[in-house]
């Protein structure tokens, strides 16, 4: 089963289901592009941007980390207040390092939520697959004409 | 690295803007902000300093129109140009296929452009790539100030690869999108693989 997939079911039967309007969830590559989002406000319009942020502050936070040398590999990196904020996890699927992203909102225990979405990633990580990003070697596009570069770009104003 | 959804029909390409510092880079961003709109707009995400120096990145997501039946967006990142911030200024080009090398046209920033080129290619070596297979066009950007080199001598100490490259004034959107379209051609002519 795909990871989206299980994201759903699981999330369907987790404690956190009667949450989830309050919670962001999302799965981006390590360069920021979002795989994943439960759509939920603020992912529903800016989720582009919530997983260019998360890819900078996961990557700059383990540069910053790789000074002290830390032999522990579970990182988790958190901003946040009492009742919510930013969660970020690595996610590993089948050897490809992703990260799992949780945007809070007015939770009462933010400690058990956290604690939930780390358990609804080591689920994830032991029952899916992740798809093949890499099928084919062919270049996709031949030929690109200088028209169809225009259109690309018609929406702008003038 | 680009990254193609054949079930979805979706093609997402990251694009940076490489530079020494107050360049032009986050001002070609801006003028490509400013000039969208309707449904493709969105916002433009700066880290930056209390006067406006890029100290992470900024960030606009570029949601183009259809190429081939594919929905095209492209994920425009500039650099901080400052040397003070060269480990950031690495992250930033993990992943990226295309760069946009915007250099300051002014006499006495020659020497800040070239080390911000060999800096370039420092850079992407550390990130695994090499910089003779990445997509790159160079922007002499600032044509409009008076103490600038001529475009002979910018090729020359410059652009010793070639590279496609473009006058600009960003300020003004001279040449902003002319260079942004060159390099989205060379991307998406480089684009290979996909989901199956």
């Amino acid at each position: 089963m795909d990871y989206v997939d299980f994201f759903k079911s699981e999330l369907k039967s987790s404690d956190l289901n009667s949450k989830i309007q309050k919670i962001a969830l999302f799965v981006i590559r390590l360069d920021g592009v979002v795989l994943y989002s439960n759509e939920v406000k603020p992912l529903d319009k800016s989720k582009e941007s919530i997983g260019a942020l998360a890819a900078g502050l996961w990557q700059a936070a383990e540069l910053s980390n790789n000074y002290l040398e830390t032999k522990s590999r579970d990182f988790r990196l958190s901003f946040d207040t009492s009742d919510g904020g930013v969660y970020l996890l690595p996610l590993n699927l089948n050897g490809d390092i992703h990260l799992f992203g949780a945007m809070i909102q007015d939770q009462l225990n933010l400690g058990q939520i956290k604690n939930l979405l780390r358990r609804l990633r080591d689920k994830v990580e032991d029952n899916c697959i992740n798809k093949n990003e890499s099928g084919e070697d062919e270049y996709l596009f031949n030929d690109i004409t200088d028209e169809e570069v225009d259109n690309l770009f018609s929406f702008v104003g003038k | 690295m680009s990254f193609v959804n054949y079930n979805t029909k979706e093609v997402n390409c990251k694009i940076v803007y490489y530079g020494p510092g107050l360049g032009g880079k986050t001002t070609n961003i801006q003028y490509v902000y400013k000039k969208t709109s309707g449904e493709n707009k969105s916002d433009v995400i700066s880290l930056n300093t209390e006067n406006e120096r890029t100290i992470f990145f900024d960030f606009l997501p570029l949601e183009l129109g259809e190429i081939r039946g594919y929905k095209t967006r492209f994920h425009l990142y500039t650099v901080p140009g400052q040397a003070f911030y060269e480990a950031s200024r690495k992250l930033i080009l993990r992943g990226v296929d295309g760069i946009i090398f915007v250099a300051d046209s002014q006499i006495e920033k020659m020497d800040a452009n070239i080390k911000s080129l060999e800096a370039l290619e420092t850079d992407l070596k550390e990130q695994g790539y090499d910089i003779n297979k990445v997509p790159i066009v160079v922007q002499w950007n600032k044509r409009d100030l008076p103490n600038i080199a001529s475009i002979k001598d910018m090729e020359a100490q410059l652009n010793k690869k070639n590279y496609p490259s473009h006058e600009a004034i960003a300020m003004e959107g001279v040449g902003v999108f002319e260079t942004l379209k060159s390099i989205s051609k060379l991307v998406l002519m480089n684009l290979k693989g996909g989901l199956n």
